[in-house]
């Protein structure tokens, strides 16, 4: 499974858990638009510092930066520009 | 969408498909339907099942889970410390990840200063020299309470906060003597001697706690540490008896005018159901002190604050005083707000008027929160055709009889009167319960204890007067393997693609299931 594929999944899994199964887009946001809460954007982070290897403490955290699918592809692609 | 209609399948496929279900260890009793849209072409197989709760708490749940939770916690506040500031927050107020539930934006400083001052105030009148502070986050109390004490410990589990507190210790310079800052949960109160503190303070922390009997735990170990005559301040509670108003309250405000009734209703039930912080109502604390003997008295008030926002709408602060000296015990009988049609400005008059010792008044009606508890009633109502806009409108119409409860401290600080309102009858509708005393003569007030009201609810167990939180993940936790388990098990045009969670299954007169009480499936009308 190719990383964006494994994000979408992994967000499909917790809209679910909050009983929301309706689809989303690359841009359909996650947070900014209380589909998800706090607790949900941090088990994102912790995923995407355990299996992407971010580092939120040195690049910094706003839920913008990570509330859609496009966002979150962004972000990983800056942080991989940046190594 | 709208709602579908409701169709029967063939027995036989009927009670192939419950059959299967029913042997899933998470389900006790099940039983499928099928709706199909309006506009035929639409169908959904929908299982509703009555959950093993052993199996959701259990096995879904685990020891673990609390674990798990308070480690979430902890990285949301290292996280809010991580955002990129253009100005550097003031020292000794730093805000950071305080946003509001409504706007999902900062709360506005104004309203957090506000906060921070009333609270700080009401601890510096328990002229405390030891003070312990579990949860002392960035320090927004600590840096405004710690220099006037012998000793002030404070506890918090998030690193980020604590090295926070340290840079604005630096910044606002001085000395900091017996201040100490200690990374660690708030259940773990090692080192602490007994009786070795005059106040410990809770703030805005226990709605991070995972459960009631982890509140209970960590109230514990506070009732060895506190000297007697000493306090606990359990401060910035949310009132559990207003969880409905609350979520109906922030739903109405980000909903947009154009959408429909029913999906407004499942909105509100699913904040409800997916509420993740512990949320307490009042009366918990009077079960306490029946459990606790050391607990001789408690209080529980409404915030002040003259903003409004969701703190001063449906949060509270209760104290815990610890083997007080008890003057007087007070048993004021009180006038009942409605019936007695009482105003601000009748109350007023009666105080000024008859320059009565004291007056006490029940069921005062919330004004803060009196369109909120409207709402929640309005929308039980059977009418579904309407849009948000329209209801909307026809709350607006609704009269506004109640009272702010700031404005009744604010009259007694104007006619020299001490006043109590109190929280611990628990109503669903946010009333409050007042008494107006005047200080004896030398100015001293007598310490009293007030024989408030009989609460709206009297349980059985302390833990049920707390939510559970995260109780809607586990339940979905169940949905999300059944959703597996049927496209496992089940050929496909009888694996339901829908399933709701029920506490049974309602049963007609024969004692067959009435599917009609089932709840409604809401269909796509357009193309997906």
């Amino acid at each position: 499974m190719d990383d964006m594929a494994e994000i979408r999944e992994f967000l499909r899994k917790l809209l679910a858990l909050r009983g929301d199964r309706q689809p989303f887009s690359d841009t359909s946001s996650f947070f900014l638009s209380g589909r998800l809460g706090s607790v949900d954007a941090v088990e994102l982070v912790v995923l995407l510092e355990e299996r992407f290897g971010i580092d939120f403490a040195e690049v910094g955290f706003d839920q913008s930066n990570i509330d859609s699918i496009e966002a979150i592809r962004s972000l990983l692609q800056s942080v991989r520009a940046a190594e | 969408m709208k709602a579908g209609i409701l169709k029967y399948l063939p027995p036989s496929a009927q009670h192939e498909t419950e059959t299967v279900l029913r042997a899933h260890p998470g389900v006790r009793e099940a039983a499928v339907v099928i709706w199909e849209s309006e506009k035929p072409g639409k169908v959904k197989l929908v299982g509703y099942v009555v959950p093993d709760e052993d199996y959701i708490h259990c096995v879904l749940g685990g020891g673990d889970e609390e674990r798990k939770r308070m480690q979430k916690w902890r990285k949301t506040f290292d996280l809010s410390q991580f955002g990129k500031q253009e100005q550097r927050p003031e020292p000794g107020f730093n805000i950071a990840g305080w946003n509001s539930s409504y706007t999902r934006q900062p709360i506005p400083a104004e309203h957090m200063r506000e906060w921070v001052d009333l609270t700080v105030q009401e601890l510096l009148s328990f002229r405390a020299r030891e003070i312990l502070e579990i949860g002392c986050g960035t320090g927004l109390l600590l840096l405004h309470l710690a220099r006037g004490c012998e000793r002030y410990v404070g506890v918090d589990f998030s690193a980020a906060g604590l090295k926070r507190i340290k840079e604005q210790m630096q910044e606002m310079g001085g000395l900091w003597n017996g201040v100490s800052l200690l990374e660690r949960s708030a259940d773990n109160f090692d080192g602490f001697a007994e009786d070795s503190f005059d106040t410990v303070i809770l703030n805005s922390v226990v709605k991070y706690f995972p459960s009631a009997a982890y509140l209970i735990g960590v109230l514990e170990g506070a009732l060895r540490v506190v000297k007697p005559g000493g306090k606990i301040f359990i401060g910035d509670v949310r009132n559990l008896a207003l969880l409905e108003p609350c979520a109906v309250s922030i739903e109405l405000y980000q909903a947009q005018a154009s959408m429909g009734l029913d999906e407004f209703r499942e909105r509100v039930h699913r904040r409800v159901r997916f509420e993740e912080q512990l949320v307490i109502a009042p009366a918990f604390f009077l079960a306490l002190q029946k459990r606790f003997p050391k607990i001789t008295r408690v209080e529980v008030h409404p915030k002040r604050g003259r903003f409004d926002n969701e703190m001063t709408r449906f949060r509270y602060n209760a104290i815990l005083h610890l083997q007080s000296e008890r003057d007087k015990n007070i048993e004021p009988s009180f006038l009942d707000w409605a019936e007695q049609r009482l105003s601000l400005d009748s109350i007023a008059g009666v105080l000024q008027n008859k320059r009565q010792e004291s007056l006490a008044i029940k069921n005062v009606a919330n004004a803060r929160i009196e369109r909120d508890v409207e709402a929640l009633a309005k929308l039980a109502e059977a009418e579904s055709v309407r849009t948000i806009e329209e209801f909307r409108e026809s709350l607006e119409k609704g009269e506004q009889r109640g009272i702010d409860p700031e404005k009744m401290w604010a009259l007694g600080e104007e006619l020299g009167y001490h006043v109590d309102i109190s929280w611990t009858a628990s109503r669903p509708d946010g009333s409050y319960d007042v008494v107006f005393r005047k200080p004896a003569h030398n100015g001293e007030l007598l310490w009293a204890d007030i024989a408030w009201p009989q609460t709206y609810i009297d349980l059985k167990e302390m833990t049920q007067y707390t939510n559970i939180p995260g109780r809607g993940v586990l339940r979905e936790k169940l949905i999300e393997q059944l959703l597996e388990y049927s496209q496992q098990n089940l050929p496909k045009n009888l694996a339901p693609t829908l399933f709701f969670l029920i506490d049974a299954l309602p049963l007609t007169a024969d004692g067959q299931v009435d599917v009609r009480e089932f709840p409604t499936v809401l269909m796509q009308e357009d193309d997906a």
